[in-house]
């Protein structure tokens, strides 16, 4: 199998890397998921367990019309859903569907056409047993505002640890509901609630795809390379390449001649040999070097070990004694140098004459 | 051989698919509350709020059926009672009950009926500060006020648990108290009855409620030995409405409405009650007997087992609502 065949056969093996690592990017779920439940009902239910299934999710509650949010104990939240149809989100099936079960109301028997009782209602029976009951029994009935259409919601709202409203559509951060607490929401304006969604990440592991295109992609280029080699002649290139090789190793063995005017061929005639300028006279002073006797053997007593005291006088003597001395010295030289100049400069003259 | 291949894309795409989805999320297990009470600050302040504005709402008017919601039961019969004396005699003047409190008591009870109880700042300087109990009889029934007691002077109110938890509410009968705290409301109850004799009297910490029952008592009575009559006190308390908050302790705060009753019968003469007591006259015209109807809550504090304290009152007023001639 040459090289090029090889090149081949890997640009084939990047295409199908390519393809299935595309593929696979295509059709990868997403980031993020969002299950839904259908409610079709006034009161959805979305207990604390379920809020804690991501604290990165969000929950949207859809319907039309007014809406009420409370938080509440769930055990609260269980009672006052009793007497009340509704729908309790419960988990997930898969990752697009929330499970729920709906709950029917409990039906009571009650003389009143209210469906739920009210506060005042139930106070107001307590009271009739003692004696003055008869006087405080009389505006109970105003205290039955169920029917109102004002967007209030219905019946007591000491339960909830909160409350606000929203029109139609309502969102909240699971991270943002109180941990523990059952999260509440009723349609106020007796429309039902249409569905209940959960936006929650989802990790998906496609680390291998990005390796699979990363390969596919190198392949794809080698076998790219390979093909382009295949339809392209490069035999002349090759051979005037492999004819430059053998002249330069002729002429490198001293078997053929250097190519005139080549570097090779001037180093061969030696026209660039460097010329060296030497000064004519020597410099004044100093130019000479003075080798002097050899340094004496190394005392092995520390420099600072001075075995007796040094004398005064050849410790220090007067400095103006030795500059005597040295311009005596200096004169007696200078007068002999003159004497010697001016026997030259006789022997000179009686040369001439 | 298509269908192979077609078979081979679609099993290599589900296993590309499943290679990527992780498996759902496990259900956890809920997490408990923070604050595990059936009511948190922020409920009782909305409750405390719209109590103190019905309660305006009607001083203001001197109209006791404007008490609908927020107030009932034996409060609003004493707060009516309250506003026929102020309209026969200005001087006295409602009892003042502030809005702003300095402790909350909140039950943990997961059923109902479910107590709220709030102790108030000091209405005045010369004034004990105002337990105040709400009771909710059901889910969608609201807090509703049921009384209001002044502190008794000198009494201390014992530690409760807090939102974190919320007190728990004790049958009467809790076996888990000896004595229960039904048994210690009926001795002091009866103990109210027998009078300042009972050997009863020296089972509970002395309290200026029975010690101003035991005067007036012996007062009336001597009065109407000298018009060859009777005097009377018939005192009894309703446990259907009673409620039992344990302390932090282990003890008991017992709250109950106390009925009291006191017929003065004379012989050969006729009574006369002040202006005041007039103005909740009812059933007909006096002549030689009078009923005072009196509304009360008594608020008993049971010491736990660590506690050498014997039972007292801590708080109680003594609330006249009815007259009668029979």
């Amino acid at each position: 199998m040459t090289l090029r065949t090889a090149g081949l056969i890997a640009g084939v093996l990047g295409l199908i890397l390519l393809a299935v690592g595309g593929f696979a990017n295509m059709i990868k779920p997403s980031d993020s998921a969002s299950p839904t439940a259908q409610v079709g009902a006034a009161v959805v239910v979305v207990p604390p367990e379920v809020i804690a299934l991501s604290p990165h999710a969000s929950l949207t509650v859809s319907g039309n019309g007014q809406l009420a949010v409370h938080t509440a104990r769930t055990q609260d939240v269980a009672a006052w859903t009793a007497t009340r149809t509704s729908v309790t989100v419960t988990g997930m099936s898969d990752w697009d569907t929330l499970t729920a079960t709906t709950s029917e109301a409990v039906t009571t028997p009650s003389p009143s056409p209210s469906p739920s009782p009210t506060a005042s209602a139930t106070a107001q029976g307590k009271t009739s047993t003692s004696p003055s009951s008869s006087a405080s029994a009389t505006p109970a009935p105003s205290a039955s505002p169920s029917a109102s259409p004002s967007a209030v919601p219905a019946g007591s709202q000491d339960i909830w640890r909160s409350t606000e409203q929203e029109t139609n559509t309502y969102t909240v951060k699971t991270v943002e509901v109180p941990a523990g607490l059952t999260l509440v929401v009723e349609s106020i304006d007796g429309q039902s609630i249409d569905s209940a969604k959960l936006t929650l990440p989802r990790t998906v592991d496609d680390k291998w795809i990005g390796q699979v295109i990363w390969w596919g992609v190198a392949l794809t280029i080698v076998g790219l390379i390979a093909l382009i080699a295949r339809f392209i002649d490069v035999r002349p290139a090759q051979t005037r390449g492999e004819e430059w090789l053998a002249q330069r190793s002729g002429v490198g063995a001293g078997k053929q001649d250097p190519k005139p005017g080549s570097r090779r061929h001037r180093r061969s005639q030696g026209a660039a040999m460097p010329v060296a300028e030497i000064p004519g006279e020597p410099p004044a002073t100093g130019s000479i070097p003075i080798v002097g006797e050899d340094e004496p053997p190394t005392d092995p007593v520390p420099m600072i070990a001075l075995s007796t005291p040094v004398p005064a006088a050849l410790a220090f003597q007067p400095p103006a004694e030795e500059a005597a001395a040295e311009e005596a010295a200096d004169e007696e030289v200078a007068a002999d140098e003159a004497a010697a100049d001016s026997d030259a400069t006789t022997d000179d003259e009686g040369d001439r004459s | 051989m298509r269908r192979a291949v077609l078979l081979a894309a679609v099993t290599a795409a589900a296993l590309t698919l499943s290679a990527c989805t992780p498996p759902i999320p496990e259900l956890p297990s809920a997490p408990a509350p923070a604050e595990a009470a059936a009511v948190v600050d922020a409920q009782s302040d909305r409750i405390v709020a719209e109590t103190a504005a019905e309660l305006a709402a009607a001083d203001a008017a001197q109209d006791a059926t404007l008490l609908v919601d927020r107030v009932g039961d034996d409060a609003k019969i004493v707060r009516a009672a309250e506003y026929k004396q102020q309209k026969a005699d200005k001087k006295l003047v409602p009892d003042v009950i502030p809005s702003a409190t300095q402790a909350i008591y909140a039950s943990a009870e997961d059923t109902w009926p479910r107590v709220l109880v709030a102790v108030t700042e000091q209405p005045a300087e010369d004034v004990t500060p105002v337990v105040q109990l709400w009771v909710q009889d059901s889910v969608d029934d609201n807090y509703q006020m049921r009384a209001w007691t002044h502190m008794v002077p000198g009494a201390t109110l014992p530690a409760m648990a807090g939102p974190a938890t919320g007190a728990a509410q004790l049958p009467l009968d809790d076996p888990s108290m000896s004595p229960t705290p039904g048994a210690v409301l009926n001795d002091y109850i009866k103990l109210l009855q027998d009078g300042a004799s009972s050997p009863l009297n020296a089972e509970f910490a002395a309290d200026p409620y029975r010690e101003q029952l035991f005067t007036a008592r012996t007062v009336l009575s001597k009065a109407a030995k000298k018009a060859k009559g009777t005097y009377k006190d018939t005192i009894t308390n309703d446990e259907e409405r009673t409620y039992v908050l344990q302390t932090a302790e282990g003890g008991a705060l017992v709250f109950s409405p106390v009925s009291v009753v006191s017929t003065f019968t004379v012989k050969g003469a006729k009574v006369s009650i002040p202006a005041a007591d007039k103005a909740l006259l009812t059933g007909g015209k006096l002549t030689t007997k009078v009923v005072h109807t009196y509304n009360d809550m008594v608020v008993l504090y049971i010491p736990g087992p660590t506690v050498t304290d014997k039972p007292g009152l801590v708080a109680t007023d003594h609330n006249l609502v009815k007259v009668s001639p029979k």
